[in-house]
């Protein structure tokens, strides 16, 4: 009878430990839910909470653009051991109405791997339905149809591969070009 | 059983000490170099604590530590949940004469409770009476007015 006693007691204690463990901030990095990875990440970042206007899914990584106010941003969150949690947060991207397309670009380690080369922003101009991103040449080229959140972003791995592409492009529903610039690529 | 659960509570008590170890304070000026100087007499400090909210969290101000060529903030955030580091841009100072000062991060520690560090900031002018500390983010505005009469060494 006493044994039965002393391994209650001792059943008790162990699970009050559990849960303190569990709700000190130790065990509290990342999130169970890639969304919920990415809301805290924002949260925490003092931004947002942002309207996702698309969603990226690569192995083992997402990737959110999002909308705040006069702000796009891309959120990438990456799953770890057990859970999710962020792998950026690109935001002070401010919107200019007057700009047909404001754009940011950028590289993101993810892991050992993997390396995201990024660019990725808004279109103002309404007249604009598609974003291409192309090479000099125009061989090898990356598409976006802009629905009414107006936000694109490109995408590829590899690295220090920023400056695989020369030319942005915004282009209206008969394909004329209403906006392109130059990258000062080396 | 009986293994089981004394091992879990071995565990158990690992991780907590662990964190207790992460709860720790860092040293009143944060710097050993600052606290040189403030010990030589070449540095003043003013004893603020007082504290502002961003967002959910908790900025508490401790003291500010004027050096002849530069001024200091001894801070605190208590923060609700793990994330990001305070963005060092979003704090600025104004003077009661209208005179902004720039800002940004000397040192700073991560903590179970949250973060903890100096600001070091332009040098805060001697007629200046009273200073508002900023925090300016996006669409995120608080700020905190700080008397600077009481000097101690």
């Amino acid at each position: 009878m006493k044994n039965r006693y002393a391994a209650a007691f001792e059943w008790i204690i162990a699970i009050f430990l559990i849960i303190l463990c569990i709700n000190t901030k130790y065990l509290s990095y990342g999130s169970f839910t890639p969304i919920a990875a990415h809301q805290k990440s924002e949260r925490t970042y003092y931004y947002g909470p942002s309207e996702i206007a698309d969603t990226i899914k690569l192995d083992g990584t997402i990737l959110y653009l999002c909308r705040y106010k006069e702000w796009y941003s891309l959120s990438i969150v990456k799953k770890g051991l057990l859970r999710w949690q962020t792998a950026g947060l690109n935001i002070g991207n401010k919107i200019d109405p007057s700009a047909p397309i404001n754009y940011s670009r950028g590289f993101t380690r993810i892991n050992k791997d993997l390396g995201l080369n990024k660019i990725y922003g808004n279109a103002s101009d309404p007249e604009i339905v598609k974003v291409v991103l192309e090479n000099k040449d125009g061989s090898d080229k990356l598409q976006y149809e802009l629905d009414s959140d107006r936000l694109f972003v490109f995408y590829w791995q590899g690295e220090d591969m920023l400056y695989k592409y020369d030319l942005l492009k915004g282009l209206d529903k008969s394909g004329n070009i209403k906006y392109e610039t130059m990258f000062l690529n080396p | 059983m009986k293994m089981m659960r004394r091992g879990i509570i071995i565990i158990c008590i690992a991780i907590l000490c662990l964190n207790v170890v992460s709860m720790w304070p860092e040293s009143k000026y944060y710097d050993s170099g600052l606290e040189k100087e403030i010990n030589a007499g070449s540095a003043k400090v003013i004893e603020v604590n007082k504290s502002f909210k961003i967002d959910n969290d908790t900025m508490k101000i401790l003291r500010i530590i004027n050096t002849s060529d530069r001024t200091y903030i001894r801070y605190a955030l208590i923060k609700k949940e793990k994330g990001w580091t305070l963005p060092d841009t979003s704090i600025s100072m104004i003077d009661d004469k209208g005179h902004q000062y720039q800002c940004f991060g000397f040192g700073s520690s991560g903590k179970s409770w949250g973060e903890e560090g100096l600001f070091q900031c332009d040098p805060i002018a001697e007629d200046a009476q009273r200073i508002t500390m900023k925090f300016q983010w996006f669409d995120r505005m608080n700020q905190l007015s700080i008397p600077l009469q009481k000097e101690v060494n």
